[in-house]
């Protein structure tokens, strides 16, 4: 699953730790990463939607953490460096179970 | 992105593969690609809810509507089934169409549960409920809501229609029929003698009342 994947399907209740469900535990299992093709404004209107922190904390336990700042930048939009790295961790990065990611019993409801 | 023609559109989802041991129970026919085409080109030509978005496609099966999705120039196309064998099938077209952008998950669309209104789309030909899951077309249009900050386009049967009106009434949604197909369903799906027959269907947009557009 893509990080940026990852990030819309976990509920991130504050307070709440990996382990009890929330956010979506991620497993290292297998770690693969493929090209996919830049796009600038993609990734720009993406940023807002995405919980930061858990993207962070995700893209770290895959080891991929890819110089990401704990921190979103200020006025990121045309920093074209710093958002092809954002387009890596949420696009080009994934974990991949040797079956297909099966994460309904670990979703609430 | 450089402009894809309808016809082109669907002549390159002619290529997708289906099916091999489709489930019955499961519902699992595709959409064909002349649907498939003429209902994205809609979606993306007349509200422009393809281009540079996040789609799910929820009962994505092989992939057709995801892979379609993704030509017309979708930033990430996520498609969910309950099925290995269709999602095997799906990660095999992707690849054979060498697209990126998309991603697969396994899970039953009923019991899941994203985080609210992330992806701005949700396409879908969801099952209709006619093989003992009765309500399961309306079950995958409610999880869809809660999924889409934009819009979600869904095929319904065109005799549920005043149903699913009364649905989105009290949901509070607004609802827009935008075509009306023939769909030729394989005859198993309706205990039908002929080998296959046509059913009259919706292509439906919901979206939200409060929403600006
Ligand atoms: C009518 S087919 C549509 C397939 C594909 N989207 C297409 O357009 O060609 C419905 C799909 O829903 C899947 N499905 C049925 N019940 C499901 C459930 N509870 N959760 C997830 N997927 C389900 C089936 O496996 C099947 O692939």
């Amino acid at each position: 699953m893509k990080l940026l994947t990852h990030n819309m399907l976990t509920s991130h209740v504050r307070g709440v730790r990996p382990g009890g469900g929330f956010p979506l535990r991620i497993q290292a299992t297998e770690v693969k990463v493929n090209n996919v093709d830049f796009n600038q404004e993609f990734v720009a209107r993406m940023i807002p939607k995405v919980e930061w922190g858990a993207l962070v904390e995700a893209a770290e336990s895959l080891g991929h953490l890819s110089d990401l700042p704990h921190e979103l930048p200020p006025e990121y939009e045309n920093n074209e460096d710093f958002l092809r790295k954002v387009h890596h961790v949420l696009l080009e990065v994934r974990n991949a179970p040797s079956s297909t990611s099966t994460i309904h019993h670990r979703l609430p409801g | 992105m450089k402009k894809l023609k309808l016809k082109e559109l669907e002549s390159r989802l002619q290529q997708v593969d289906d099916f091999e041991n489709p489930k019955l129970l499961l519902e699992q026919y595709p959409t064909r690609p002349h649907i498939a085409a003429c209902m994205l080109y809609t979606i993306h030509n007349t509200f422009d809810d393809i281009e540079n978005k996040v789609v799910a496609d929820l009962g994505c099966g092989c992939g057709v509507l995801s892979i379609g999705s993704v030509m017309l120039g979708a930033g990430l196309c996520v498609g969910f089934d309950i099925d290995a064998d269709a999602l095997e099938i799906f990660s095999r077209n992707a690849e054979e169409f060498d697209l990126t952008n998309i991603d697969m998950i396994q899970c039953d669309v009923c019991s899941l549960a994203a985080r609210s209104k992330t992806f701005d789309t949700v396409i879908m030909n969801p099952p209709f409920g006619t093989k003992h899951n009765k309500g399961m077309d309306m079950t995958f249009l409610k999880v869809a809501l809660q999924m889409a900050q934009t819009a979600v386009y869904s095929l319904h049967k065109t005799s549920t229609r005043k149903h699913i009106q009364k649905k989105a009434d009290e949901w509070k949604v607004k609802m827009e029929v935008i075509a009306e197909l023939r769909y030729d369903l394989p005859a198993s799906y309706k205990f039908h003698k002929k080998s296959s027959v046509d059913i009259e269907v919706d292509l439906i947009r919901f979206s939200s009342e409060k929403l600006p557009n």
